[in-house]
This record gives structure tokens, C-alpha cells and sequence, in this order.
């Protein structure tokens, strides 16, 4: 008889024990939804802004090729005008 | 003389409703059975006639029941046949044959179980009862008969019920428990007085009285057999008040008032030969004859005394004949007949020996039901040991298979959690990995455009050092050397070119170093050139207005901003260069989601239909295309030049 009720009440502290073990298990998953969702939407947001500078990068490099070949033009056109000045003086040059 | 109280009672207790006039019964069914009815008729009458017998002829009421039972059982009459039984079982009963009565019974009893006739079952656990009272079996005989009140009280019928109840406490008295009897008898009386069932309370008042006389309480034991006589008196109950005047004649005489118990005696004599009831004669001439016998009236004791022991020896009542042979017995020495007082006294001496032997069996009876009950009751007790015992072993049990389905039911729930938990935890993981690895991917791609972007304004800052190294050495030339008109013409135009190539190129490394351009910048950076333009022309007015309703948080990407900036500048340098242009307004306005920006002149204008689209005005188109914005021109001979561009702008 007293063994019973030494097991019985061994089988009830055992099932409050186990009982507060879910109301913890079940609290502390709730945390870890919540501080996932806070990781998550911060990760997305970087994401997102390293996505807007990517296209920024993108773009300028995109409009920096075109910018770059036609500077080169702009170059050239200069030196081969400066050339032609050079050509002049030294044709004056000899012609004196 | 206890023992004479309780005979007479008993007997009027189960016969009281059925002796009035009999034969009149007997001639009316016997002519109706002359007219040959059907066989359940016949069969009715034959159980009425031996019920109607009983007290006038016994073989008679044998023959009518045999009668009943043959035609029944030839009839398949089952109905007939358990009323058969019953009835041969009341004649035994009366014949004082109790084993033989309890075989009909128990035949009559069988049917009627199977006729689930549930009333006649109560009748017969009834006679059953008394059967087992009379053979002092009174467990049996309280088994039964609570049986029989069981179902009365089912059936809501209350006469019977009480008359069991009544009949319940006399067992009680039989056990010598005077105090339930008296207390059964007590509230019967109380349930008779409320129910005005006057018959039974006359009853009860003469039980109670015997109850108290038991406990030789005689006050309490006059006063209830005195209301008891009022009662039958005023409700004309001649069997009952025959009865309670005999009973009250004996307690008045056990305290020695004759005169007065004489008087009641007569009384109860005269009743009960009215109602012709036989026992009863006897029981209460044999009184009067012992009453006479005390007051020295020999003669008229021994009419009295002769009268009672007939009718005694008729109807075999032991008890009765035992106290008659001992008064005539006295009666003869009185006359000192010594013959007949020794006839008698051997015929008291065989009764008594017999009443003995009748006394020692209910006395053994008695004490084996003592011991009985006493180890019945030991066997419940160790029964409702038992069963508590049992009781908690199940309650135990049953709080452990509790808490063992509890036990499951928190470790599935516990189970459950933990997989969630870590369910939760791996996705989690998974989306976290998934997004880093987005992210290191495209910061991979940005450093690697980054790199780009440095490479450019390395070579952007070489080019702008080796353009600013021309023009300067292109003015040392022009001011150094005396050079030709038409060489000093070509190098001031190369300057130019080269200037405009260092200035754009200023504008582009402007631009390029800001990851976003705020309308702040923009407008600061349009000021400057604006007053540059206006120091180079003083003819030229020019008003730059910006809306201060527009947000100055207003961000463009550094490819929006310096394309608007091209744009203006593009449009100012050709209201300068080429419209002739006295006034310039830049406006800068605020619509819904919208940048207005409006260079307006008024200048020569142009007709947009017949001038083709030079170099200039082509690439502010495509530059507003290239940023997603609207561009317009509006346009006339003599009338300045308008160019609106629409840009969207996220406030």
C-alpha cells in the first residue's frame, strides 16, 4: 500500500515536472520564432539595401564605360589636334 | 399470557378482511357454477368456494382447490393455476402445516415469475413470510416479507404496504426488539392518523400497547389500548374492538382489577361470537373463566371454561387448551373432584410438555437466529471490509492508470515541442544560411564593382592631370612664342575643347563619388553654374527658382542627378549660345509624386517642325530617357524656348 502510494506520488511530481518542461519548451520556442523573425527581417533588409547598391555599382560602372570610350575620343581628337599645331610650327620653322 | 396475546393478534393480522358471511358466498357461487359458465369462470369459482370454505368446512375448501388446480393445469390456465396453489397454500397454512403450505407457495410463486404478475409475487413472498415467521425463521421470514413491501411500496399501494410494515414488527417483537417494534408501530400509527386508515391505526394502537406491556411500561400501555377501543368504537371495527377489549380485560386483570376485566372480557365475548370469530371465543371465554374462577363464581367459570376449551380443541390451539385444562383442573379441586382434577391436570401436563418442547425449539430458533444475525452481521462487516479495501485498491488503481495516461499524454506533448522547437530551429538556420550566402554573394559582386569604379577614378584623375598639363601648356605657347593669327585661333579652340573635356569630366568624378545625390547638392551645384554663366554673359538674366515645398530630403541616384544636371546645363548653354536669350528661369516645382523642372528662355526660339535635332537637344533627350523621365519642348519663332522635364521622385 505504501509502495503504491510512494509511486503514485513519485508518477505525479514526475507529470508536473514534465507538465513545467513543455510550459519552458513551449515558451522558449515562441522566443526563438520571435528572435528569428528579428534576424530574418534585418538579413532581408541588408539584403535589400546591398541589392539597391549593387544596381547603383552597376549602373555608374555601366555609364562610366560608355563615359570612359568617349573621353578616350575626346583624347585623341585633342593630341591629334595638337599634331597638327606641332606639324605647323616646325613646317614654319624650316620654311624660315 | 404474553404468549395468549400474540396468537390471537397474529391470526387476526393475516385473516382480517375475509369472514363475513361466508355462506351466503358459498350458495350465490354455487348456483352460478349450476348454469355451466366457461372454464376460467368455473375455475374462479372453484378458488372462490375453497377460499369461502375455509372457515366452515376444510376438506370441502381441499376439494373445491384440487377442483381449481386440475381444471387449470387441463386448461393451461396458468393465471388459475398460481391462484390454486395459492390457496391449498392458506389452507395448509390454517391447518398450522407450514412446510406443505411453502411447497404451494413456492409452485404458485414459480408462475407467477414467469406471468411477471408482480403484485401476486408480493402476495405470495407475504404468505412465504409468515410461513418462515410461524416456523420461527425470522431472517427468512423479514427477507420475505421486505421483499413483498418492496414491491408495494413500488406499486404505491399503501394498505399493504403498512400491513406489512406492521407485520415486520411483530418479527422485531418476536426477536424481543421491542423498540424497533415499538417504533415501526409508532409511525404506522402516525401514517394511519394522516391517512384516516382507521382500521390500521386501531391496529397499531393495540400493537403499541403490547409493545409498551412488553417493556412493562403498563401506564403508556392502558392509555394506547384505551384510545385504540375509542377509535374502533367510533369506526365501528368490531374485529379490532374485539380483539382490544380481550387484550385490555388480561392487563386489567394482571393488576388485579377483576371486576373491570370481566366487564371487558364479556365485552370482547360478546364482539367476537357477532363476528363469529372462533379463536377468538375461545381466547376470551377461557379468560372469563379464569376471571370467574378468582371471584369464587365456579359455576359460571366452568360454563365458560367448557365453552373455550371445545373451541380450542377444535381449532388445535395448544396455548389456549394449556391454560383451559390448568383453570378446569382448579376448578375441580375447587369441587374436590380428585378424578377429573387428575384427568386434567395429566391432559395440562401432556399440552404443556409439548408447548414446552414447542418453547424450547423457539427458544434454540431464537438463539440460533441471534447467532445467526450475529454472524451475518460479523459476515458484513468483513464484507464492507472487503469491499472498502476493494474500493480503495480500485481507486488507487485507477489514479495510477490516471496518472499514467497523464504521464503519456505530457511526454507526447513534451515530444511534440521539442521536435517543433527543433524544427523551428533547422528552418531557421536554413533561411539564415540561405540569406547570408545572398548576401556575401552580392557584397562579392559590389567589391568587385567597387574595384571597377576605383580603376576609373584613377584613370579619371590621371586624364584630368594630363588635360589641365595640356592647357597650360598650350597658354605658355600662346603668350611664350609669337605664333601665327590663324595658329593662336586653332589653339584657343583646342583650350576650349579641353576645358569643356576637364569640366565634364569634373562633373562626372562628382558624380561618381556619391553613392546618392540629395536635391541640396543638385540645386548648389546648378547655383554655382548658374552664376559662372551669369559672370560670363552680363546681357543675360537669369533667375533660378526652387519650390520650397519640395522636400530637400529628395534623393536621386548619382546617374539621375547628373543627368538632370547635364540636362540644365545643356539647355542653359543653348539659350546662351544660341537663342540670344535675355532672361533664363530654372524652375524647380513640386507636383503630386512628381519633379517639374522647367528651363525657360526668351530667346529666338525655333519651329520644332522645319529644324532638325542637333547634337545638343538629342542628348538631353536621351539622357531623360535614360533616367525615366518625361521630356518636352515647346517652342516658336521669336517666341523663347520651354523644355519641361518630368521626373518621378520617391518623397
Amino acid at each position: 500500500m505504501e509502495t503504491s502510494v510512494f509511486f503514485q506520488v513519485v508518477l505525479y511530481i514526475l507529470i508536473c515536472t514534465l507538465f513545467l518542461i513543455s510550459i519552458k519548451t513551449f515558451f522558449t520556442t515562441k522566443l526563438i520564432l520571435k528572435t528569428a523573425k528579428e534576424k530574418n527581417f534585418f538579413l532581408k533588409k541588408e539584403l535589400e539595401s546591398r541589392k539597391v547598391e549593387q544596381k547603383q555599382l552597376e549602373e555608374k560602372n555601366l555609364f562610366l564605360e560608355n563615359y570612359n570610350l568617349s573621353l578616350f575620343n575626346k583624347l585623341i581628337e585633342i593630341t591629334e589636334e595638337l599634331f597638327l599645331i606641332k606639324k605647323i610650327i616646325l613646317e614654319e620653322c624650316y620654311n624660315k | 399470557m404474553k404468549k395468549l396475546l400474540i396468537l390471537p393478534l397474529c391470526l387476526f393480522l393475516n385473516f382480517y378482511g375475509f369472514s363475513q358471511n361466508p355462506q351466503i358466498n358459498i350458495d350465490k357461487i354455487k348456483s352460478d357454477l349450476s348454469q355451466n359458465p366457461s372454464d376460467s369462470l368455473k375455475i374462479k369459482a372453484y378458488s372462490d368456494l375453497c377460499w369461502f370454505y375455509r372457515t366452515i368446512s376444510t376438506d370441502s375448501a381441499f376439494t373445491y382447490g384440487n377442483l381449481a388446480l386440475k381444471l387449470s393445469k387441463k386448461t393451461n390456465n396458468k393465471v388459475g393455476e398460481a391462484q390454486a396453489h395459492n390457496d391449498i397454500g392458506i389452507l395448509y397454512y390454517g391447518l398450522a402445516d407450514y412446510n406443505q403450505a411453502m411447497k404451494e407457495y413456492n409452485l404458485a410463486l414459480k408462475i407467477r415469475k414467469k406471468l411477471e404478475d408482480t403484485l401476486g409475487l408480493a402476495s405470495i413472498y407475504n404468505k412465504i413470510g409468515l410461513c418462515y415467521q410461524n416456523t420461527f425463521q425470522l431472517d427468512s421470514a423479514i427477507v420475505y416479507n421486505t421483499m413483498a413491501l418492496e414491491i408495494y411500496e413500488y406499486k404505491n399501494n399503501l394498505k399493504y404496504a403498512n400491513a406489512l410494515k406492521g407485520n415486520i414488527a411483530n418479527i422485531y417483537r418476536g426477536l424481543k426488539q421491542y423498540d424497533k417494534a415499538l417504533k415501526t408501530h409508532l409511525e404506522l400509527a402516525e401514517t394511519a392518523n394522516r391517512t384516516q386508515d382507521y382500521s390500521l391505526l386501531t391496529r397499531s394502537y393495540n400493537n403499541i400497547a403490547n409493545a409498551y406491556l412488553h417493556k412493562e411500561d403498563t401506564l403508556n400501555s392502558v392509555t394506547y389500548f384505551i384510545k385504540g377501543i375509542d377509535v374502533a368504537k367510533a369506526n365501528n371495527l368490531e374485529n379490532e374492538l374485539g380483539a382490544l377489549y380481550n387484550n385490555y380485560g388480561t392487563l386489567l386483570s394482571s393488576k388485579g382489577q377483576i371486576k373491570e376485566a370481566i366487564d371487558n372480557t364479556l365485552k370482547s365475548l360478546i364482539i367476537r361470537k357477532k363476528i363469529n370469530d372462533n379463536l377468538g371465543i375461545a381466547s376470551s371465554s377461557l379468560n372469563l373463566g379464569d376471571l370467574y374462577l378468582k371471584i369464587g363464581e365456579y359455576k359460571i367459570a366452568k360454563n365458560y371454561l367448557d365453552e373455550g376449551i371445545k373451541l380450542a380443541e377444535n381449532f388445535n390451539a395448544n396455548e389456549l387448551r394449556v391454560n383451559g385444562y390448568s383453570n378446569l383442573s382448579y376448578y375441580f379441586a375447587f369441587i374436590k373432584n380428585i378424578d377429573s382434577v387428575k384427568y386434567y391436570q395429566n391432559k395440562y401436563k401432556q399440552i404443556e410438555d409439548s408447548i414446552f418442547n414447542n418453547r424450547i425449539t423457539k427458544e434454540i430458533a431464537e438463539v440460533q437466529e441471534k447467532y445467526n444475525a450475529n454472524e451475518r452481521e460479523n459476515q458484513i462487516l468483513k464484507q464492507r471490509a472487503e469491499l472498502a479495501e476493494k474500493k480503495q485498491d480500485i481507486s488507487q488503481k485507477n489514479s495510477f492508470i490516471i496518472g499514467l495516461v497523464g504521464l503519456a499524454i505530457v511526454l507526447s506533448l513534451l515530444g511534440f515541442l521539442v521536435y517543433n522547437q527543433q524544427k523551428i530551429k533547422n528552418e531557421q538556420l536554413k533561411k539564415e544560411s540561405e540569406l547570408k550566402e545572398a548576401l556575401v554573394k552580392i557584397e562579392t559582386q559590389n567589391h568587385l564593382q567597387n574595384q571597377r569604379l576605383n580603376i576609373s577614378r584613377d584613370l579619371h584623375d590621371n586624364i584630368g592631370a594630363q588635360l589641365t598639363f595640356i592647357i597650360s601648356s598650350l597658354d605658355n605657347l600662346k603668350y611664350g612664342f609669337k605664333l601665327p593669327e590663324n595658329l593662336n585661333e586653332k589653339l584657343k579652340t583646342i583650350s576650349e575643347f579641353t576645358t569643356s573635356t576637364i569640366y565634364e569630366l569634373r562633373d562626372t568624378i562628382w558624380a561618381m563619388n556619391k553613392n546618392e545625390i540629395t536635391l541640396d547638392d543638385l540645386q548648389s551645384r546648378i547655383s554655382n553654374f548658374i552664376d559662372k554663366a551669369n559672370h560670363a554673359s552680363d546681357t543675360v538674366n537669369f533667375n533660378f527658382v526652387f519650390d520650397d515645398d519640395l522636400l530637400k530630403t529628395t534623393t536621386f541616384t548619382s546617374l539621375v542627378g547628373m543627368n538632370i544636371y547635364r540636362i540644365i546645363q545643356e539647355a542653359v548653354n543653348n539659350s546662351i549660345k544660341y537663342a540670344k536669350s535675355s532672361i533664363v528661369d530654372v524652375n524647380f516645382e513640386k507636383q503630386v509624386n512628381n519633379l517639374q523642372i522647367t528651363i525657360e528662355d526668351n530667346g529666338k526660339g525655333f519651329d520644332i517642325n522645319k529644324v532638325e535635332f542637333g547634337n545638343g537637344l538629342n542628348n538631353m533627350k536621351k539622357r531623360a530617357l535614360e533616367i525615366g523621365a518625361e521630356f518636352k519642348i515647346n517652342t516658336k519663332l521669336d517666341h523663347g524656348t520651354k523644355i519641361t522635364i518630368n521626373h518621378v521622385i520617391n518623397t
